[in-house]
């Protein structure tokens, strides 16, 4: 590969080499390039990223350009093809989601949203979504450590006001 | 469920409310709505999701469902809709919605009696960017713009009688499945790029009409470089 590197510097003060093809999947970052704000030799701080999940962003940014790239080259590739890559890439984000846990997931949202990388956004947001799906209140209450503050009468008023939901 | 927080802090309380709003909108407006029980932080976030994911079979009655359609579709960017009441229940609604400038619309009538009427009228979708609809008709209209369309997916769709134009200049793929089709005088415009699924049949009266109508629309689209 040919591209161009950028430095990103995490908020406990890691520094990670990226591809810039892959940098720019952050749109934060894609228009520092545009300004030409980045210095080749300076890294970018990142302030509210830690190093632990710059390295999950960098992972997800790294995996997604490299299939971008395979789209632009096999433009003609057959719809089998094209459903096999597809495959493979929710398999890998399937175990990509699956290997980490409740508490790191938000960090990665808080950075995917500081970042303004959509795809990863919508990635993790879909699967803490799935963990509320197909629950009751209660299982979902248990899974994020959510206190229940309403008092028996104020949750009963609540289920009443759109008791179809709560079917 | 092996994912819970460790610590048993609540940390997902703590996320911005845009941010929990859009992982809200990853779910049917029931889950949405029953996340208010949780505590006092989820009461009113499921109002401010801007997709309303709607199953009239999750309501004691389709009156219901419509009432509370009606009362919480204001600036929705995403609708959805299924339903299977014959009765024209959700008509105000579906005005409202288009009026408000709705860009994704998916009507799916689960009762296949064609009867909930679509009213699409020429000024008011220039938000639309997809159109899925199911079972419907479509109410009278003599042009429709489009402008900002890209995905048309129409099954057992009833077109007004008389001739038709639909200004679809970004449509870029176009899905037409019918197996009674009663009528289609359809002029249309499209990208160069559009990719088309066609899955038609007639009725044996119209055969001849039609099927012509429908031969001049795939054949327009074959002088663009295109994918069938």
């Amino acid at each position: 590969m040919s591209s161009n590197m950028i430095m990103l510097k995490s908020s406990d003060g890691a520094s990670f080499e990226i591809e810039e093809a892959a940098a720019r999947k952050s749109k934060i970052i894609a228009n520092m390039i545009e300004v030409e704000c980045v210095d080749e030799d300076k890294a970018i701080p990142l302030q509210n990223v830690t190093g632990n999940i710059l390295a999950l962003v960098i992972e997800y940014c790294n995996k997604h350009i490299v299939d971008d790239d395979d789209d632009v080259a096999t433009e003609e590739a057959s719809e089998e093809e094209e459903e096999a890559k597809k495959k493979k890439v929710d398999d890998w984000e399937a175990e990509f989601m699956n290997s980490m846990s409740l508490e790191t997931m938000f960090e990665l949202l808080l950075a995917a949203n500081y970042l303004n990388i959509k795809s990863l956004i919508d990635l993790v947001c879909q699967t803490i979504a799935n963990n509320i799906k197909d629950k009751t209140p209660e299982e979902v209450r248990k899974i994020f450590s959510i206190e229940n503050d309403f008092t028996p009468e104020e949750e009963e008023e609540i289920r009443k006001e759109n008791a179809w939901a709560f079917g | 469920m092996k994912k819970q927080t460790s610590s048993g802090e609540d940390r997902i309380s703590l996320l911005p409310e845009s941010v929990l709003c859009h992982i809200l909108s990853f779910l049917t407006t029931e889950e949405t709505v029953w996340t208010s029980v949780l505590s006092s932080r989820w009461r009113n976030l499921w109002k401010w999701v801007p997709t309303l994911d709607l199953n009239r079979f999750s309501f004691p009655n389709g009156k219901a469902s419509a009432d509370f359609t009606y009362k919480f579709l204001n600036f929705l960017s995403e609708f959805k809709l299924t339903t299977g009441n014959y009765v024209s229940l959700y008509e105000p609604c579906l005005r409202r919605v288009i009026k408000n400038k709705v860009q994704h619309l998916q009507v799916d009538n689960k009762l296949g009696l064609r009867n909930i009427k679509i009213p699409l009228t020429s000024s008011l979708c220039e938000a639309l960017v997809s159109l899925k609809l199911h079972c419907v008709k479509l109410k009278g209209f003599k042009s429709l713009s489009l402008p900002c369309l890209k995905t048309m997916y129409l099954e057992d769709v009833i077109f007004p009688k008389l001739q038709v134009m639909i200004d679809s200049p970004r449509l870029e793929y176009l899905t037409l499945i019918d197996y009674e089709v009663e009528s289609f005088n359809i002029k249309m415009s499209m990208s160069d790029s559009i990719k088309v699924d066609i899955d038609v049949d007639f009725e044996p009266e119209n055969h001849m009409t039609y099927q012509k109508e429908i031969l001049s629309i795939i054949f327009s689209i074959l002088f663009q470089p295109l994918e069938i």
